[in-house]
């Protein structure tokens, strides 16, 4: 089962919103490299592991993407406060804007949002840490 | 005998001529061979001054420059073995054989015992070797030493390790092989033939070397220095507004991910318990660690919850 701490594991204090910015990071939030989709695939793939040193190895790192996951949303949060009509417009925001305003939402940069398909879960042990190379690769 | 001034040609040597002492240097006859000094006064130095013998032929002493008349030859002897070369080390104040000496840097002048010492280069030269097929080898690990010339030569990280024969090492990181088909292998230890296994990552197990303080994992990303490799050789804007406890519970965690593939690592575990204690608030990234002595990590024993049991087990 989870436990959530009420704080997050790296502390985000932005002092001056950016939307642009913000229209580019949600893709690290709901793209296909981004957090949800590395903890989705960890937590996912971690069944189907051989031993208990890999399951509990995939179910940690699984649940410290998913405290990612919350950091980078709270960076758009903090990205997107008090805008004004001319921040919308700069920078590409404004689509993002029409469809969930200041919200946090799973999409990507380009406006496709957050599928499953930029993850695999094979079910094979080696196939698997390879597919999660790539990611964290991709990631970086 | 007079005492008279001598008169010094152009390169400070002094005319020689018969029949008088140099009063500055005490030197008769034709033993003056500078004006003014100890230096080369072929009569050799005794506690840095010369001394006044009268012999046709001596041994140069030059352990003094012309600046540096009243310095001591620390180890200029009465007289020099015959057949050995003499000659000082460039702080002018020791005397060194043939064998002695003659590395450069740092540790230049380090007695060894034969020619077949030093001449290793960077930081590591000058270590004493047994023969001449030690060291020889490039980068960290330079100066290791070897049982013979086939051994180091290896690329990359685990240069260096001793091999028996030049078929070992290759690209998959130094493990013994057979032929030279063998290697290029992903997983430890196993020979192969010829290209039998493409595509399989080789990985080279973590172990427990130094971790960050917590702080600095924190601003980093990683415990472990090894693992700190940020893209393109820059890291990124660091902020310093994390807590202790933010710090010391990331540094758990991440020494968690290690325990997980290392469970009976001690260093680690007792690593883990201080990282416990640096940490002021109990945290999911702390827990799961009994006390006492012998508690290892159990984390990853026992079975999962999706694993199917029987009611009533």
């Amino acid at each position: 089962m989870f436990v959530y701490e009420k704080k997050l594991q790296y502390p985000v204090r932005i002092t001056r919103p950016d939307p642009a910015m913000a229209a580019r990071i949600i893709s690290q939030y709901g793209g296909p490299d981004g957090e949800l989709g590395a903890s989705l695939r960890y937590l996912s793939q971690r069944y189907s592991m051989p031993c208990g040193k890999l399951k509990g190895l995939l179910t940690d790192i699984g649940v410290e993407e998913l405290g990612h996951l919350e950091i980078v949303g709270a960076m758009i949060h903090q990205l997107t406060r008090n805008l004004s009509c001319d921040d919308l417009t700069k920078g590409g925001f404004d689509a993002y804007f029409v469809d969930h305003g200041a919200g946090v939402y799973p999409t990507s940069a380009a406006g496709m949002p957050y599928h499953a398909a930029g993850m695999q879960s094979k079910g094979d042990p080696i196939t698997d840490l390879h597919e999660n190379l790539a990611a964290d690769a991709a990631a970086a | 005998m007079q005492n008279r001034y001598h008169s010094c040609d152009e390169a400070g040597y002094v005319v020689l001529s018969g029949g008088w002492n140099c009063p500055r240097c005490g030197c008769a006859n034709n033993g003056c061979d500078v004006c003014h000094g100890c230096g080369w006064n072929r009569a050799g130095c005794q506690g840095g001054v010369v001394r006044t013998q009268t012999q046709s032929t001596r041994a140069a002493c030059p352990c003094e420059t012309a600046s540096s008349r009243s310095k001591a030859c620390d180890d200029c002897p009465a007289s020099f073995p015959t057949g050995h070369s003499v000659q000082c080390c460039p702080d002018n104040t020791r005397i060194r054989r043939d064998s002695d000496c003659g590395c450069t840097g740092g540790a230049a002048y380090q007695t060894r015992a034969s020619k077949s010492d030093c001449g290793c280069t960077g930081e590591a030269a000058y270590q004493t070797r047994a023969s001449k097929s030690d060291c020889g080898c490039t980068g960290e690990a330079a100066y290791q030493t070897r049982a013979s010339k086939s051994d180091c030569g290896c690329t990359g990280e685990a240069a260096y390790q001793t091999r028996a024969s030049k078929s070992d090492c290759g690209e998959a990181a130094y493990q013994t092989r057979t032929v030279n088909s063998d290697c290029g292998c992903g997983d430890e230890g196993q020979t192969r033939k010829r290209n039998a296994r493409v595509g399989i990552v080789h990985a080279v197990k973590q172990e427990l070397t130094d971790v960050f303080e917590s702080e600095s994992a924190l601003r980093t990303g990683t415990l472990f220095p090894e693992l700190h490799k940020p893209l393109n050789g820059r890291c990124p804007a660091c902020s310093n507004c994390s807590t202790c406890d933010q710090q010391a519970a990331f540094a758990a965690w991440d020494l968690r991910l290690y325990l997980n593939t290392h469970p009976n690592d001690r260093e680690a575990l007792a690593l883990f318990r201080r990282l416990r204690a640096e940490a002021d608030e109990p945290s999911y990234a702390t827990t799961f660690l009994e006390d006492g002595c012998d508690a290892g990590w159990t984390w990853t024993e026992g079975p999962w919850p999706w694993e199917c049991r029987p009611c009533g087990e």
